[in-house]
């Protein structure tokens, strides 16, 4: 049961249930009909202002679900260094929405003073994880909180890079005491463009150090599967989950939708499915 | 010597220019990252300048924002 306190704002940890991304044309439909979902999880980035209406929107749900922050232009595998003024943002938030969750990507964002609010791949090497595991630390340190760090989607691999996507993962969540929040849809997206295996990549991530789980659908371009997050979740990604769940046992789970968002109804459904997965995984109450 | 900068110096020149190929990274691997790019950039013109987008209509105004950049 998820603890309110003296507001009656749900605190606490997120439940093992599965949640869904808030996005602005739900606001309303989310306040009126309060869908039984586990949790939100709100862009960080787009909460950053003092009001308006997506501030007093989020705090409004705030009060009746569990809140996750995923933040999407840290970029904390920039070479250039951390951006401190967005950090100072992520902590303002921080304060204001009180999340139970707060999670970054394993990339790299700005070069040279340009942002391109875009999650860039890293080369897999032992630099890329210096500077991941250092920046990832300072931004813990700052915020008072540990982060969880998300695999993206790949279209490219580096030539150069000397370790697997999953001993760059582990090494970075060793050093800097991150946790992951892995993203099955990306793992099924990247193993695909590169022909690598995500059964063997879910079988060797650390499986302590995994938090949560995102789950979206993707678009085929061609030859290369493009992360799109713009449809429901494929069969072999629910396969995939249903694997990485049994590994990892029941954590809190997200249905991400960001393009050609369907009605909110839609949204739960899947997340009614993720919960019935968790449940027969688990044995757990869906 | 500091690869991990001099990598993403020439993958954000090359992110920037079309014409710019990245030493380590093939063209047709770039496009992905380049059409993210140019969705972002066209959505900032979207919202900064709503009133010119709808006098001018959205295949002219996506000209226009292709040939400012």
């Amino acid at each position: 049961m998820t603890r309110l306190d003296t507001r009656g704002v749900p605190q606490g940890p997120i439940p093992a249930r599965a949640g869904i991304g808030l996005r602005s044309v739900h606001h309303e439909a989310l306040l009126t009909d309060r869908p039984a979902v586990g949790f939100l999880e709100a862009h960080t980035e787009n909460y950053f202002h003092e009001g308006g209406g997506a501030v007093s929107a989020l705090l409004r749900a705030r009060a009746n679900y569990p809140l996750s922050l995923h933040g999407v232009g840290l970029g904390l595998g920039s070479a250039d260094g951390v951006d401190r003024e967005h950090l100072r943002r992520v902590k303002n938030a921080i304060a204001r929405f009180e999340p139970a969750l707060v999670s970054e990507h394993a990339c790299w964002g700005h070069a040279g003073g340009e942002h391109f609010n875009d999650l860039l791949p890293l080369p897999y090497t032992e630099e890329a994880v210096d500077v991941l595991a250092r920046q990832v630390g300072e931004a813990q340190d700052f915020l008072g909180m540990q982060l969880l760090i998300e695999n993206v989607s790949a279209y490219v691999a580096f030539e150069y890079s000397r370790l697997s996507e999953w001993e760059f993962l582990s090494a970075v969540a060793a050093r800097s005491g991150c946790a992951l929040l892995l993203d099955i849809n990306n793992i099924y997206v990247s193993s695909q463009n590169l022909g690598l295996d995500p059964v063997k990549f879910i079988d060797s991530v650390p499986a302590t150090s995994v938090r949560e789980i995102h789950l979206a659908g993707h678009a085929r371009n061609g030859t290369v599967l493009v992360d799109d997050h713009g449809s429901q979740v494929c069969e072999a990604v629910w396969d995939l989950y249903r694997h990485a769940i049994a590994r990892f046992g029941a954590l809190p789970t997200l249905i991400e939708w960001d393009n050609n968002i369907p009605a909110l109804e839609t949204l739960v459904a899947e997340a009614r499915r993720a919960e019935r997965i968790l449940g027969e995984v688990h044995g757990l109450a869906a | 010597m500091d690869s991990l900068r001099e990598m993403q110096r020439a993958f954000a020149a090359a992110l920037r220019d079309p014409a710019v190929s990245c030493a380590v990274l093939p063209p047709a691997n770039l496009a992905v990252y380049r059409n993210n790019g140019h969705i972002t950039f066209r959505e900032a013109l979207e919202q900064t300048f709503p009133v010119v987008r709808r006098r001018v209509g959205d295949d002219y105004f996506r000209q226009l924002g292709a040939h400012y950049r």
